[in-house]
């Protein structure tokens, strides 16, 4: 090909720009100098129109590309390298400085960073059956990948060896529905049968005039052996 | 002046919630006329309304909540259907053993009353939901033990 791919102080026409040219992604400008290009260099024509010819194929190209997916393993050396950066360590001496602690966490961060890219690109152009667990390795045997939701959980205890479980009296439960379901923790407010305050346990102190009774309702409504009550509702 | 204008200004202002705090339990009944099943943990309660109107004939708890509420303080529960019920602790636990509540409910305004600790005091309210079932509390107070002893008294755990 007499057009070279890269500048040359001869040719300095970068060839990127004639397929952006083609592909019409160019300002005014750079549009402006590169057909005064073409102009100055007749030859390039064949070169352009074999542009344009595999500018509709390149756009359903792109159209059907999709970005790699991490696998598994990819995933787990990032996370693993993320909860190192935020799990807490011994402070030392040397380490105490801000800058310091920084650039460790700046470090580690890199590292798990670099380790994931190097993870990504020599596991993801696997084919997606190799993707599955278990990933076969270079002896032979097979390497059991950690399952997303393991890695997750990892992620999430950081900091706990045991999960802390609240008991009954770290939890107040302030509203429980009508269930026939056991509370898996806490003291459920209903006893089990309700007492009733006798007449001698309740006094009534103060109604305010309210035009909900203009007749006098409601008042405690007693009976010998009876629980006294308020008895507000309107017979039907 | 402005000595002599305290006094008035303390006797004014509103109740100040110092006191340990009240534990307010609230059970929410629904009476039926037509389903006969009744709650074991409401038979006095069924019995106390039935009373009243022999229709009633079902009583089911359709929730139980509790707050502890500081003295001179409120709260709202909600009961069904966007209906309310406001209780605000108006006095703690006197020399006669009663704490005394003021209440704010369906067809109930402002009713202030005295209740011995750990009884229930039932209130039927005026309201029915769509279903026709009438709303009925039941509202018992104490002094909050929180993290002071374990269990329901006088039931056992």
């Amino acid at each position: 090909m007499t057009t070279p791919d890269t500048p040359t102080p001869d040719d300095p026409f970068p060839r990127e720009l004639l397929a952006a040219y083609a592909d019409g992604e160019l300002d005014a400008p750079a549009r402006a100098a590169v057909e005064r290009w073409l102009a100055d260099h007749p030859e390039a024509a064949p070169e352009l129109q074999a542009q344009r010819d595999l500018s509709p194929a390149n756009a359903g190209l792109w159209e059907r590309a999709e970005p790699p997916e991490p696998s598994p393993v990819a995933w787990a050396c990032v996370r693993r390298g993320i909860a190192a950066a935020l799990a807490p360590s011994e402070p030392t001496p040397a380490a105490r400085g801000g800058w310091r602690n920084a650039a460790w966490a700046a470090a580690a961060v890199a590292v798990a960073g670099v380790a994931a890219a190097a993870a990504w690109v020599f596991l993801a152009p696997a084919p997606p059956a190799d993707r599955a667990d278990p990933i076969p390795t270079a002896n032979g045997g097979a390497e059991v990948a950690p399952h997303p939701r393991a890695v997750e959980e990892e992620v999430l205890v950081a900091g706990f060896a045991v999960l802390p479980i609240a008991t009954d009296e770290d939890v107040i439960l302030e509203r429980v529905p009508a269930t026939e379901a056991l509370l898996p923790v806490g003291r459920h407010p209903l006893p089990p049968v309700l007492l009733l305050a006798s007449a001698d346990d309740v006094e009534l102190e103060e109604v305010a005039p309210s035009p909900l009774w203009p007749t006098g309702m409601p008042k405690i409504m007693t009976a010998p052996g009876d629980a006294p009550m308020i008895y507000a509702a309107k017979p039907r | 002046m402005m000595p002599a204008l305290l006094p008035a200004i303390l006797l004014l202002s509103p109740a100040c919630p110092t006191d340990d705090p009240v534990r307010v339990t609230v059970v929410i009944v629904l009476a039926s006329e037509t389903d006969k099943k009744v709650d074991r943990a409401l038979v006095n309660l069924a019995k106390a309304v039935q009373n009243r109107d022999p229709k009633l004939v079902g009583f089911r708890v359709h929730a139980t909540a509790e707050k502890s509420i500081a003295v001179g303080a409120s709260a709202t529960i909600a009961l069904v259907e966007k209906q309310e019920l406001k209780v605000t602790v108006t006095r703690p636990k006197g020399e006669d053993g009663r704490i005394a509540l003021t209440l704010s409910a369906p067809g109930v305004d402002f009713v202030t009353y005295g209740c011995a600790c750990d009884k229930f005091f039932p209130i039927a309210t005026d309201y029915r939901t769509k279903k026709g079932e009438l709303v009925v509390v039941a509202i018992m107070a104490k002094p909050c033990t929180l993290g002071k002893k374990k269990g329901w008294f006088p039931w056992p755990e």
